[in-house]
């Protein structure tokens, strides 16, 4: 025997005993330990500076072409709008110097713009600037979000004076009030700049590191250097960080490095909870969990199948497995934060009726007992997928799970040839307390079109875009989700709520603001 | 100083190996009868207990039957993805390796260095990336995520054995009794396929099992990053990412013990890929049927690739 | 020698030349496109879609493209990103030097440690040192570093938080040495695990079958202490096949990155190149692959000029049976 030989047994024998310290190492490094920062916390706050945690990085820095909530947050102390919403969410001027001129036929709407208003890089706001977004909006090369609330009824728009435009509609539309409210005004040179944001707003944006961290100081000539009164801005600046990993943003907010982070997930609401230098805020918001299912083929073209469906749900289930309970069951396409809101209507209840669901599917003219659930890619959705699909199988439904990532997802979405689709979606910083865009795949003519063809919801969707009086859309609304409910056509499974967590040393989020998703932190300030 | 004809025995660390695996095997077996791995048994998580030994996960359902779930799932990824790579690359390297530094050689491994130009995971990565993460449909064929992340990991596998055969094949060209054989006329196909690749097998094998450790990080990898295996299928990769945001919740179980099964199997297919791997190739004895001249080392210049079970992290 | 110099430079150049024709027609013939991220009531007007094509140049003739992307990417312009419009060649100067640094430093951890280990456990070969290196070593190949990640974010983080990701983001070490170093500490050691269980496996099998070679038993015969046998006719022999795996570990190094990023934030090519991924961004997504695959070919040469350095014996027949070493 050579020295190899027996290194080569004597190897062996280790390795193996490896395997045993392996099994036993692995659950030795699982634990946790309190709180620490407050201490942090107080020197850190000398800088007087904002430090938020965001959970992931915007894809474009241009606001005019993402409503998303992510570009939007960072816009929200940057970017400002001809509106805004009050404290009671109703809009009222900020651009804007005054209500609008609005002709007799409701087709010409002009606006006065307040004076004296500079851009971060010092240039006067003119009407140019108004007349430059909206035509970046409506530019279909540019790829711009909004365009889809404008393209049909805005005719043209026209720069009047210096600090008037007019806005000419081609068919009555009441939600262009809704829109100038959302809709971000940017400069006339920047309109088209993924790489940087210039408005008007009490901070700017000084410098970002894409993906990374976005840092904001305080604008002092703001509105020509006077603030409305109340409402000076605390700090001297503000620092966005992405922290993609939940474990990593929850911890970052512990130890004291930031002062508030989003979505923090539903497994971390107990340690958050039991921290009291922190605070989980959960709010009633425009989010919804969309799910369409395509009516032109089977088998959700057969309404006892689409029913059968929509009533073995296991609602409660997703709520309280996926959400923490925070939310509310879901009936129709709109949420409890949302215009049209329908407390009254109940055809689902929160457990799953599977008697009934059997029955209708014993029924039902279609032979098929399965399909595809087509979502994206964000864990929330998977897991609501996932309680779903273990739910279905109840009534012997045989559901698979296609997960898509944004674009991929979307495409799915306008080429019709899925059989339900699912994701979850914002529609705050573009709809306000409402969400107009969810319904738009119930219209008949709609690109989007799931192919529900109902002459009432065609004409209610209309009204609710095209009436410029409040009660007579929140009543429309109501009514098309109580038709979507009852066809089930829109039936997601649960309204979940805002989840946001603070630590104690920020003064509270504005409960008001949170449910159109704004987390003004320009009205914040440290406790 | 060569190693001596021993009886083929795996040694202590091959017999720790194969329990790891049967180990392994025994988990994904007896997790079946746990029942429906997507059923939702319990209102959420769950510590261990007898009726889930391994507990539950963040949507209630049964641990153990998820990770035997996850344990078939990854070892039919890997296994397929490994064997593909095989059936690719070894004829690919055999064939370089015969004209040593011909012009096959040349062309086959310049191909081969392209794929490899950028390192095993990025390039699963790209590939997965290209295809997208929906289903394909072929006509009546639906190519689901699975079979395309085992092609994906498979084809970054092909260059990676078409290098361990070549290798092989260049130090056995380089044998006596391959001269010989050829100054007694056998045909050059024959000494190929009949005495070369016989010799060439057991390095690809020993190399395979390693690879299996690789291909078994690779696809949790991807499961991580999101480019996996569709829920609510499990696989190891998948459990493991998910239980990341558990952790700081305090449901232990969860990121423990399904890491400690995908731990068993990838050390024990290391340990078996050790024991195949140390008594082929040069040290072993020669396969049956050929004659090895004793005392003739091999080029010390053509190394024996040793593949790395962490490429992937 | 100069003129296999020459051949292995052309070789790569040649193997880049591939690689960047390769990723180009594959992303070309992949059904994702940068179309598809519009909004979809964008991109279901064909007006719109085609207005955003011609945009991004996308409507022109695929060879044109092509012979554009080269003679930019020769020029060293591998385009803007299609977000935000940033320049990717900048965006992967930026990202570059974070990965190569990560990846030093994690070579660092595992080669001191590795051949500490490795020179140890082959003189008290059968000892403690050697049978705990064994074990360490097989456990650190065997557990997913993914995995390792994330629990060492919330165990160690929780009592160290300085070791975390800070809020402001990734400082460069340009900028403040010791923020940077301390917030690389964790994801280099996680990343240099595997490295170092490799390399410690590697150099103590070539050790021991230099220790076990004519010439080294010849020299222990003649009456040579083992330490003594093993620095003078043992160490050139063991540093060839830790020369061997080199390419295998710079590969499993940038590898490792992208997960490894991805779990400590850092802006490193990894996390540019799963970004650019997730969001189908064409110019970046290429760029950044070619860059990674331009270092990995790059450090691969380096090792294969040092082969006869190292070991006289390759230099005779470098071309041939060099050409037998794995990635």
């Amino acid at each position: 025997m050579t020295p190899v030989r027996r290194v080569g047994l004597n190897r062996r024998g280790f390795l193996g005993l490896a395997a045993l310290a392996a099994a036993g190492g692995t659950g030795v490094l699982t634990a946790c330990s309190g709180s620490s920062g407050d201490k942090r916390v107080a020197d850190r706050h000398k800088d007087g500076i904002l430090r938020i945690g965001v959970a992931s990085a915007p894809s474009s820095l241009n606001p005019l072409d993402s409503g998303s909530e992510i570009t939007r947050w960072i816009a929200e102390p940057i970017m400002e709008s001809l509106y805004r919403y009050d404290a009671g969410l109703a809009s009222v001027p900020l651009l804007a110097d005054g209500e609008p001129l609005i002709s007799e036929d409701g087709l010409a709407w002009t606006i006065r713009l307040r004076q004296g208003v500079l851009w971060h890089n010092g240039t006067p706001f003119t009407a140019d600037d108004v007349v430059a977004t909206l035509a970046h909006m409506l530019d279909l090369s540019a790829g711009s979000e909004w365009i889809t609330y404008m393209l049909g009824y805005l005719s043209r728009f026209e720069k009047v004076d210096e600090h008037t435009v007019r806005i000419v509609l081609g068919k009555p539309y009441g939600l262009l009030r809704s829109h100038l409210t959302n809709l971000p005004i940017t400069h006339r040179d920047f309109v088209a700049r993924k790489d940087t944001m210039m408005g008007t707003g009490p901070y700017r944006l000084d410098t970002f590191v894409a993906g990374q961290s976005f840092t904001l100081s305080r604008f002092d000539r703001y509105h020509g250097g006077q603030y409305p009164a109340g409402s000076a801005p605390a700090f001297a600046g503000m620092q966005y960080t992405v922290f993609t990993d939940a474990n990593t943003r929850v911890l970052s907010l512990r130890q004291g490095k930031v002062d508030l982070i989003t979505a923090p997930s539903f497994a971390t609401f107990d340690t958050i909870r039991k921290d009291r230098s922190l605070a989980l805020v959960l709010t009633e918001a425009p989010l919804d969990v969309l799910s369409y299912v395509m009516m032109r083929k089977e088998p959700f073209s057969d309404p006892d199948f689409r029913k059968a469906v929509a009533l073995s749900m296991d609602r409660q289930g997703v709520l309280q497995r996926v959400y923490g309970g925070e939310g509310t069951i879901g009936q129709g396409p709109i949420g409890p934060a949302e215009l049209g809101w329908d407390a009254g209507l109940t055809p689902f209840a929160p457990a799953p009726d599977l008697a009934r669901a059997r029955e209708l599917l014993a029924r039902a003219k279609t032979g098929k007992r399965s399909f595809t659930v087509t979502i994206g890619t964000n864990q929330g959705i998977r897991d609501v997928a996932q309680v779903l699909v273990a739910g279905w199988k109840q009534v012997g439904l045989d559901v698979t799970i296609e997960q898509l990532a944004g674009g991929p997802w979307s495409n799915k979405w306008l080429s019709r040839d899925y059989d339900m689709l699912m994701n979850t979606f914002s529609s705050g910083f573009t709809s306000g307390p409402a969400n107009y865009l969810t319904l738009a795949p119930a219209g008949s003519t709609n690109v989007l079109s799931c192919g529900y063809a109902n002459p009432e919801v065609d004409r209610l969707i209309d009204t609710v875009w095209q009436t410029s009086n409040d009660a007579e859309r929140a009543a429309a609304l109501s009514r098309v989700n109580r038709l979507l409910a009852e066809d089930a056509v829109i039936t997601p499974p649960v309204h979940p709520k805002l989840a946001l967590a603070q630590r104690a040393e920020l003064s509270p989020l504005d409960p008001t603001m949170l449910r159109i998703s704004r987390l003004d932190p320009q009205h914040l300030r440290f406790v | 100083m060569r190693a001596r004809t021993r009886p083929p025995h795996p040694g202590v660390a091959g017999w720790i190996g194969v329990v790891c695996v049967l180990l392994y095997l025994l988990v994904a077996t007896v997790g079946r009868l746990q029942g429906d791995p997507a059923a939702l048994v319990a209102p959420g998580p769950e510590a261990p207990s007898l009726g889930h030994p391994f507990g539950t996960d963040h949507l209630g359902r049964d641990l153990l039957a998820r990770t035997a779930e996850g344990a078939w799932t990854s070892l039919l990824i890997c296994l397929s993805s490994i064997g593909f790579a095989i059936v690719v690359g070894v004829p690919l390297g055999v064939l370089a390796g015969r004209r040593h530094g011909g012009r096959l050689d040349g062309l086959l491994m310049r191909a081969v260095e392209t794929l490899q130009a950028l390192p095993q995971f990025v390039f699963v990565m790209f590939l997965i990336g290209l295809m997208g993460t929906a289903d394909m449909h072929f006509g009546p064929l639906t190519v689901g995520n699975g079979a395309r992340v085992a092609f994906a990991i498979g084809l970054g596998f092909v260059p990676y054995f078409a290098r361990v055969a070549r290798a092989a094949t260049v130090v056995e060209m380089q044998e006596d009794y391959v001269a010989n054989l050829r100054g007694l006329g056998v045909p050059e196909r024959e000494i190929l396929f009949r005495e070369v690749l016989v010799n060439v097998w057991p390095p690809v094998l020993g190399q395979a099992c390693l690879a299996m450790a690789i291909a078994v990080f690779a696809e949790g990898g991807l499961s991580f990053l999101g480019l996996g295996v569709a829920p609510p299928h499990a696989t190891l990769g998948n459990l493991i990412a998910d239980a990341g945001g558990q952790i700081i919740g305090g449901d232990w179980w969860y990121a423990t013990l399904p890491g400690t099964v995908l731990v068993l199997g990838i050390l024990g297919f290391n340990l078996l890929g050790d024991t195949v791997g140390g008594r082929s190739g040069r040290r072993a004895r020669p396969a049956p049927g050929v004659r090895r001249v004793p005392g003739r080392r091999p080029s010390p210049s053509v190394p024996t690739p040793t593949p790395n079970p962490k490429e992937t992290q | 020698m100069t003129n296999y110099l020459a051949r292995r430079v052309l070789g790569v150049v040649v193997v880049m030349f591939a690689v960047l024709t390769g990723l180009f027609l594959l992303l070309h013939a992949s059904p994702v496109s940068p179309v598809n991220q519009l909004a979809p009531q964008v991109a279901a007007d064909p007006a719109a879609r085609a207005a955003v094509e011609h945009r991004m140049g996308l409507d022109r003739p695929l060879v044109t493209q092509y012979l554009d992307y080269v003679g930019d990417a020769l020029r060293g312009d591998l385009g803007t990103s299609l977000y935000d419009g940033t320049s990717v060649a900048d965006q992967i100067g930026r990202a570059l030097p974070v990965s190569l640094e990560l990846g030093l430093i994690a070579s660092v951890f595992a080669v001191i440690p590795a051949a500490v280990l490795g020179a140890w456990s082959v003189l008290r070969r059968g000892g403690a040192i050697d049978h705990g290196t064994r074990v360490l070593t097989v456990l650190a190949m065997s557990l997913p570093g993914y995995w390792l990640a994330v629990v060492a974010l919330v165990v160690v983080g929780d009592s160290h938080p300085e070791l975390l990701p800070n809020a402001g983001g990734f400082v460069t070490f340009g900028e403040d040495p010791a923020a940077n170093l301390q917030v690389l500490v964790l994801p280099a050691i996680v990343l240099g695990l595997a490295t170092f269980a490799m390399l410690t496996r590697s150099l103590r099998g070539g050790l021991a079958d230099a220790m076990a070679s004519d010439h080294a038993m010849f020299a222990r015969a003649m009456g040579g202490s083992r330490l003594l046998t093993l620095r003078r006719v043992a160490l050139r022999g063991a540093l060839v096949p830790t020369l061997t795996v080199a390419g295998v570990l710079i590969g499993g190094l940038l590898s490792g990155t992208v997960l490894i990023e991805n779990v400590f934030q850092i802006p490193g090519i990894g996390q540019l190149m799963v970004t650019a991924f997730q969001r189908q961004d064409y110019p970046l997504a290429l760029g950044a692959c070619v860059a990674t695959s331009a270092i990995f070919l790059l450090l691969n040469l380096v090792v294969d000029l040092l082969y006869p350095l190292v070991d006289p014996r390759t230099a005779a027949g470098v071309t041939g049976d060099l050409a037998g070493r794995t990635a």
